[in-house]
């Protein structure tokens, strides 16, 4: 499964942080270095578990550790509508 | 100009200032909730958290502080977007300058340089024009006094998504001291300066114009002195600092020339001296002493450098320096009796001839 921004959300980069803007509500929510690294992969068409594996890799952490939080993330974006199915 | 050491207030500039350089650290015994409150006032809390020169324990705040600030940009960035392509599509030519146009110009990142709200500048000869464009987009005028000589500007704000808010503040003269009103006019800033192509990150259908560097310095100077003469922000200080530091020896001898065709050299030596004196700007020796020799000489705008006169000296400075006999009456006039429908707001009551009595008490204290 792939993911991109919906059409109302807007990212900006801040350092190597980033924060999602719904420009319809004008609720925004800060992602740390690690949700700013899934983003940019899942805006280079790449899936979740390919994100995963080099978030593991870059921070050397267990793949399921990173696999279950990215998966947490995910969940709590698609809920607030911020991103949708590619 | 004396900066005195040993004031309260000397000593608080200099700590805070201090944060905004590596290596500046927060005095000890100051609690967070001053700080923050000190910080917010001068317009420098992202600045100095960049820095990382704050206590860790007040990284949790500029986190979310940041974030909020990145978001509100962003709303007002699209939003200036579509005002300045709106101008353009009408043949209004407006030049977008203060804050906004220093945080999309100059600051590494916008959501550095904080304002209250966004200054575009437009000849007299548009403002029918662009006032339709701005009602068109969704606009409201604030509340503010009007009239031919005392007032050179109108604000129109509009809520943009969630709690964010626009203003514009829409001139059709640089400032509304009589003194600084022609100090610019929007075609020669226009002329000497530059062009944003984008914001928020997408091309403007049409670029949006800002000043040039130099006659940023010199507005900057004017805005510190002629606006606001009580008081000295940081953030405007800061300004000054980041805007000869991309000076060229050109750019010095350009500022070095029109702040004395402008007679402006007092007020813009002050500006420097002060952003040296507390943010170690660096200074071109030979323009300093070139603005130097000419603010000795008799500059009506030096009047702002006392800080501690009252408002009918500046005032007066103001009425003297207005060009013939009518322009004056009619300053007059409007500053003493502006519109029944105005004073009624601004002293809060239903009945005029109150509210006129009210603000002519008022105003008596203010000036005496």
């Amino acid at each position: 499964m792939k993911y991109q921004l919906a059409d109302h959300v807007s990212l900006t980069g801040v350092d190597d942080e980033a924060v999602l803007l719904d420009l319809n509500s004008g609720a925004y929510y800060g992602l740390n270095h690690v949700g700013a690294m899934l983003m940019s992969h899942l805006q280079n068409q790449q899936t979740p578990e390919f994100a995963s594996t080099a978030i593991a890799k870059q921070y050397q952490t267990p793949y399921i550790t990173v696999a279950r939080d990215i998966e947490l993330l995910l969940q709590q974006l698609l809920e607030q509508k911020l991103i949708v199915e590619r | 100009m004396s900066f005195n050491a040993n004031t309260a207030e000397e000593k608080d500039l200099k700590a805070l200032a201090g944060l905004l350089f590596n290596g500046g650290q927060a005095e000890p015994t100051i609690s967070d909730k001053t700080l923050l409150a000190k910080l917010e006032y001068h317009g420098i809390s992202l600045l100095a958290a960049e820095q990382q020169t704050l206590p860790a324990e007040l990284e949790g705040h500029f986190a979310q502080l940041k974030a909020m600030m990145v978001a509100n940009d962003k709303l007002k960035q699209i939003e200036l977007a579509s005002l300045f392509d709106g101008f353009n599509d009408q043949g209004v030519n407006a030049v977008l300058f203060k804050g906004s146009a220093l945080a999309y110009s100059l600051y590494p990142k916008p959501w550095l340089r904080p304002r209250s709200d966004s200054d575009v500048i437009i000849a007299a000869k548009d403002k029918i024009a662009a006032d339709a464009i701005l009602q068109q987009l969704g606009y409201q005028t604030l509340f503010a006094i009007q009239g031919k000589y005392v007032s050179y500007q109108s604000t129109y704000g509009k809520a943009l998504a969630g709690k964010s808010f626009i203003n514009i503040d829409l001139h059709w003269q640089i400032n509304n001291r009589q003194m600084f009103c022609q100090t610019f006019t929007a075609e020669e800033l226009a002329s000497n300066g530059a062009k944003l192509t984008q914001l928020a990150g997408t091309p403007l259908r049409s670029s949006a114009a800002i000043p040039s560097y130099v006659d940023s310095v010199l507005i900057a100077s004017v805005h510190r002195l002629g606006h606001h003469h009580t008081e000295e922000r940081l953030a405007w200080l800061y300004d000054i600092h980041l805007l000869v530091g991309c000076f060229t020896e050109l750019d010095w001898a350009q500022l070095t020339h029109r702040a004395k065709s402008k007679q402006l050299c007092a007020i813009t030596l002050d500006a420097l001296r002060t952003a040296q004196h507390y943010l170690s700007t660096e200074l071109d020796a030979n323009a300093m002493s070139q603005i130097e020799a000419s603010a000795s000489q008799f500059e009506a705008s030096a009047i702002f450098l006392n800080r501690q006169l009252s408002e009918r000296h500046y005032f007066w400075a103001d009425l003297k320096s207005m060009p013939d006999l009518k322009s004056k009456l009619g300053f007059l006039r409007e500053s003493t009796l502006p519109s029944p429908e105005y004073v009624r707001q601004q002293m809060n009551t239903r009945w005029a001839s109150i509210a006129y009595i009210k603000r002519l008490l008022r105003g008596l204290r203010r000036v005496f």
